[in-house]
């Protein structure tokens, strides 16, 4: 089932939960939501699944309008954060109770919820009380409940913030795989980027009810349309500097407090044609800064040394600015070491300070 | 004249009585000696209130007297008045005697539990020594009932004769003039309860009045009246016991039962405020739920005026239901009382005598239009003049007091709420007569007539 | 010495005026009725004792009414009861499903027998009902020229139990909304979703969810209509001749209008029992841990 959201807008009195939403999502797709807590993506999924009604636009399932079409009429499934299993009722009542809603055989309800139980392994549960039950298996029982309607559309907020960081990665891949199995249209809301970014497809950056990119995660996090997105996404996050444009010589130089770099021709035409303000946002990855103690680029000093294992991540001042690079372990550095580091020019990402966006992108 | 007389002669009798109660004082010190004293009476509502002021004003004549007499004792009364209803006045009496104050002299409805339980003294000393001075012209059917093993407990201070009020402009418009009105319903009483229920029903019928015949709310001494036009014997005056005489009560229930099917009687009997309202708007033909009184009451009240009543309303005796029974009517006493508390009764008794003197009476009378309980106060000028008073009087003769006995009540009650149940159509005659009996069981000494 | 007073005695300080106040007001009075019953005790406060007298009356049925007394309470009970809880219940889930001013507003209307007084409330049902045509109901027959009705006479019990079990209404259902409200938002879109209707939202989700609230107000309101007869009294004051006259109100109407303190009193007496009994058995149903702990619904 392919999903559109047209123009659509929700508001709750005064406050404008989403505003003027627009994404088409494919077939069999699975998106993420994504956004920090109050975005409107909570809100954007209970619009899809009718428990809200939008304020202005539309819901296309393909090409039906299902703005009035009520929420048992869409043929979705939805997993909700707190799973939302009645506490009165067995797992195999739970699982089965939109089928017992529309008065299935008993035999079909019990071989429907064997199958459905089968795909997340949680077959010998059928008779406890989710009470009885691991944050895990609740997570799979509520799954369950979803899939046994075979719904055409399936709708999961925030299904694995409540689990621990081991099973959430566990959970991570086996959502994925099933999603895959199935190929049900899925829509997936989060407010960890990891999750997003490992998971979806595709995944839509929300911020105060606006869309703010919607692309698959590398164009994401290697070309985000703008300084929101950029900070946003990425971890360790990106380092922000706020820079000026200046030309000498014909040639295009930042300059911020303490740095100035020299910025390749066709980057800086780019620029010069986009920008309104000489303001800018210069941004640059950890991984695209390079370190070295042959006195090669701009001198700095360590700060701060937090090994990750693979990696280390460095905090390095230079006159007042300090920016995070991640190194490799074999480098050895400690804190107050005179270094030099160096810029990847070829990955720096350039915003106007004021809207947001970048400049690099047409 | 005869006022003259009188008065001389209580102040002899004054004289005497505190010589010899207070010598010490009264002779040999010449500073003031007062006697306090405390009465609580009852209305029963504010009708009663005269009740209440003839003792404040019996104390101020005693001053009086002993002033001009220069004797240094004073008689202080402080008098409570209330317009509770009968029940909840003698819970308070009670309580306020177990817990030591009781007044001294107290009006209350009689109960011989007030004598049996040592409340209240008997006054035959009294009575029998200001007999010729005061108590002599007090109608003689009256000591009756609040007569108790061969005393007398209390002074007779109201009296009201029940009977039938019955509307004689609903038979005119019957058709009838009022010579034979007269002749149907004599204001001796002498015709039949059927014959009543006849004309209530004609009246029904013709559409005249809403209620062709009304009876009490509640139990009473009225409810009392109609079981022994029905020739119900209630109560043996030779052994003193209560007695359920079933054939009797089968009657009196049946003939309810069908008054309620003619719809001469409503099934369920309206507030005291629906009687009197009905009967005064003219829609209701007939109440036995009032007395040669109630006019005040619907003067007061309902708005009744001078000339309705003069033309329009009828008053009778309640009239025999069977063969053999005389037109009567009935009183329930509240007299006035002195408890075992008193400390002077001496002082309480002859509070009482002035507080029931013939111009006491006769105020009394005029504020509540019920005839005086004493001859002599029809001279008095107040009401020499009140024709309805004058009239009426003759009415205090017929009275009979209800038995005393210390479960009349009870049984009464019971009796009455069978009734309502019968009325109802919740129990038949027969099941309100067999609760009766059932009840009869659990009260020594109850005497059975069987059918 | 003085420490160790501090360390044990403070408890029962501040415990002593509600100790003080109940043994006044609940077990000198429990304990006085007691004694009462085995005295004939009237009106004016004479008694001696008589043994067992009140309770072989009782018992063996020399009382007439008793059976009646017995019957009257019992269909009192099983009208009310189911009245009030589903009644509640029901007003509860409608008011849920209207919007926010109309619910309130209803929810006000069922709450107002609580804030009326309750001799006003006895009085309203008593004109409302009066038999005469100027009772309210009475008057509107009237003015459409129908002929009046003798509701006490026709409907004593049906009244009473109406009167009482809009009281009864007005707690549970202040009790019921609070609980549905207090039921995470979750549970009813998933039954939303899953295509439950409202009815089946409400009888396979939020009516198992309320299971604790109602099981306490069952409790609750059982007790209440066992012991409580001031409507009753006030209304019809148990006629039309005992046809609504409950356990309760015959012990108060022996006693206080009739005067037979001390058969009123063991009458009171076997009503304490049962009440004892009771209670111990719906402590022993429900679990007395479980009662005390905090109020819940199941989440």
């Amino acid at each position: 089932m392919k999903v559109i959201l047209k123009d659509l807008s929700k508001h709750f009195g005064n406050v404008k939960a989403v505003n003027n939403l627009n994404l088409e999502i494919n077939d069999g797709e699975f998106i993420a939501l994504l956004g920090p807590s109050g975005c409107g993506k909570t809100t954007t999924l209970l619009t899809v699944a009718g428990l809200y009604k939008p304020t202005r636009g539309y819901i296309y399932f393909n090409d039906r309008i299902v703005n009035e079409v009520s929420p048992k009429d869409r043929k979705i499934g939805m997993v909700f954060q707190s799973y939302a299993l009645y506490p009165h009722m067995t797992v195999f009542d739970n699982i089965t109770f939109p089928l017992k809603l529309k008065k299935t055989p008993r035999e079909d309800r019990k071989r429907k919820a064997l199958d459905v139980a089968r795909l997340v392994h949680i077959e010998g549960l059928l008779n406890r009380k989710p009470a009885q039950l691991s944050g895990g298996q609740q997570q799979r029982v509520a799954l369950c409940r979803a899939l046994i309607k075979e719904p055409e559309i399936l709708l999961l907020d925030e299904p694995l913030s409540n689990l621990d960081a081991k099973l959430r990665a566990a959970m991570r891949s086996e959502l994925k795989r099933l999603q895959k199995d199935l190929s049900i249209t899925t829509i997936f809301v989060t407010h960890d980027q990891v999750e997003a970014m490992t998971m979806a497809d595709r995944v839509a950056v929300m911020n105060e009810g606006v869309l703010q990119q919607f692309s698959n995660p590398d164009e994401l996090y290697n070309y985000p349309k703008s300084l929101f997105v950029a900070g946003f996404i990425g971890s360790p996050s990106i380092n922000l500097i706020d820079v000026s444009l200046a030309r000498s010589n014909g040639k295009f130089f930042l300059k911020g407090k303490g740095v100035q770099i020299e910025l390749p021709r066709e980057i800086s035409s780019r620029v010069e044609s986009n920008s309104l303000s000489p303001q800018l946002v210069f941004g640059i990855r950890p991984e695209h800064i390079t370190v070295n103690q042959k006195k090669e680029g701009i001198k700095a000093e360590v700060y701060v040394v937090e090994p990750l294992g693979r990696e280390n991540l460095v905090t390095i001042k230079t006159s007042d600015i300090s920016l995070k690079v991640l190194t490799s372990p074999t480098l050895k550095i400690g804190p107050e070491e005179k270094v030099w580091i160096d810029f990847n020019l070829d990955k720096i990402m350039l915003f106007d300070k004021e809207t947001g966006r970048s400049l690099l992108l047409r | 004249m005869c006022k003259k007389l009188t008065m001389i002669g209580f102040l002899v009798v004054l004289i005497s009585l505190f010589i010899s109660t207070v010598p010490v004082i009264g002779v040999t010190i010449e500073s003031e000696k007062v006697y306090e004293l405390t009465a609580n009476i009852i209305g029963p509502g504010p009708i009663g209130t005269k009740k209440a002021e003839n003792i404040e004003s019996a104390a101020e004549e005693i001053n009086k007297m002993l002033e001009s007499m220069g004797s240094p004792v004073r008689v202080k009364v402080s008098v409570k008045f209330s317009t509770l209803k009968w029940g909840p006045f003698a819970d308070k009496f009670y309580m306020d005697f177990r817990a030591g104050k009781a007044p001294d002299i107290v009006n209350l409805r009689w109960d011989p539990k007030l004598a049996d339980g040592k409340f209240i003294i008997p006054l035959d000393k009294y009575i029998a020594m200001w007999w010729d001075l005061d108590f002599y012209d007090f109608y003689s059917n009256l000591w009756k009932g609040v007569t108790w093993k061969n005393n007398i407990w209390g002074i007779p201070n109201d009296i009201c004769p029940a009977g039938v009020w019955y509307r004689k402009d609903v038979l005119r418009k019957l058709g009838y003039n009022d010579e034979e009105i007269l002749k149907m319903l004599p204001s001796d009483g002498k015709t039949t309860l059927n014959k009543l229920a006849e004309l209530a029903k004609k009246a029904v019928d013709a559409g005249l009045v809403e209620y062709g015949i009304l009876h009490r709310p509640s139990k009473g001494a009225g409810f009392y009246a109609t079981l022994l036009e029905f020739g119900v014997k209630c109560y043996d005056t030779l052994t003193g016991n209560l007695v359920i005489d079933e054939p009797a009560l089968l009657k009196f229930y049946k003939w309810h039962a069908d008054m309620v099917k003619e719809g001469v009687i409503p099934p369920e009997p309206p507030s005291w405020k629906t009687i009197h309202a009905t009967f005064v708007e003219g829609k209701t033909f007939c109440t036995l739920a009032s007395h040669v009184g109630t006019p005040g009451e619907w003067k007061k009240k309902y708005g009744l005026t001078d000339k309705a009543l003069e033309n329009d309303l009828g008053f009778l005796p309640f009239p025999p239901a069977v063969r053999g029974i005389e037109p009567t009517s009935v009183h329930e006493f509240a007299p006035y009382l002195i408890t075992t508390k008193c400390k002077h009764p001496d002082i309480a008794a002859l509070l009482i005598m002035f507080a029931t003197s013939p111009h006491a009476c006769a105020i009394h009378s005029a504020y509540t239009l019920r005839p005086p309980y004493r001859g002599s106060a029809l001279e008095d000028p107040l009401i020499k003049d009140n024709e309805y008073i004058q009239k009426t009087a003759p009415s205090v003769r017929t009275v009979q007091p209800v038995p005393v006995h210390p479960n009349f009540w009870d049984y009464m009650t019971r009796a009455f709420n069978a009734l309502k149940g019968v009325e109802a159509g919740i129990i038949t005659p027969t099941q309100a007569v067999d609760d009766l009996k059932s009840f009869g069981t659990t009260i020594p000494h109850m005497e059975f007539i069987k059918k | 010495m003085a420490k160790g007073w501090l360390k044990i005695r403070p408890h029962w300080f501040f415990l002593s005026p509600g100790v003080l106040l109940i043994s006044f007001f609940y077990f000198i009075p429990v304990v006085l009725v007691f004694v009462i019953a085995f005295t004939n005790m009237d009106q004016a406060f004479n008694w001696r004792f008589v043994g067992l007298a009140n309770f072989s009356r009782l018992f063996t049925l020399r009382d007439p009414l008793i059976p009646r007394i017995i019957k009257n309470t019992i269909v009192y009970i099983v009208g009310a009861l189911p009245l009030t809880i589903i009644g509640a219940l029901l007003i509860s889930l409608l008011t849920m499903r209207v919007n926010r001013t109309a619910s309130l507003f209803f929810r006000a209307v069922f709450f107002l027998p609580r804030l009326i007084p309750p001799v006003v409330w006895g009085f309203l049902w008593m004109w409302s009902f009066e038999g005469t045509r100027y009772g309210v109901f009475n008057s509107i027959l009237g003015s459409f020229g129908l002929p009046i009705i003798h509701w006490f006479i026709k409907f004593p019990m049906l009244i009473v139990i109406f009167a009482n079990g809009f009281l009864g209404i007005s707690l549970a259902m202040l009790i019921f909304t609070s609980a549905i409200a207090s039921i995470p938002r979750d549970y009813l879109w998933a039954a939303e979703i899953d295509g439950a209707s409202f009815w089946q939202t409400s009888r396979f989700v939020i009516i198992p969810l309320l299971r604790w609230p109602i099981m306490t107000m069952t409790a609750w309101h059982l007790m209440s209509f066992i012991n409580s007869y001031v409507y009753i009294f006030l209304i019809t004051g148990g006629g039309p001749y005992h046809a609504t006259e409950v356990w309760a109100l015959y012990g108060y109407n022996t006693a206080f209008k009739n005067y037979q303190y001390g058969y009123g009193s063991s009458i009171m007496v076997v009503l304490v029992v049962i009440n004892v009994l009771l209670l111990i058995t719906l402590l022993r149903s429900f679990g007395m841990k479980k009662m005390i702990e905090r109020s819940r619904i199941e989440a």
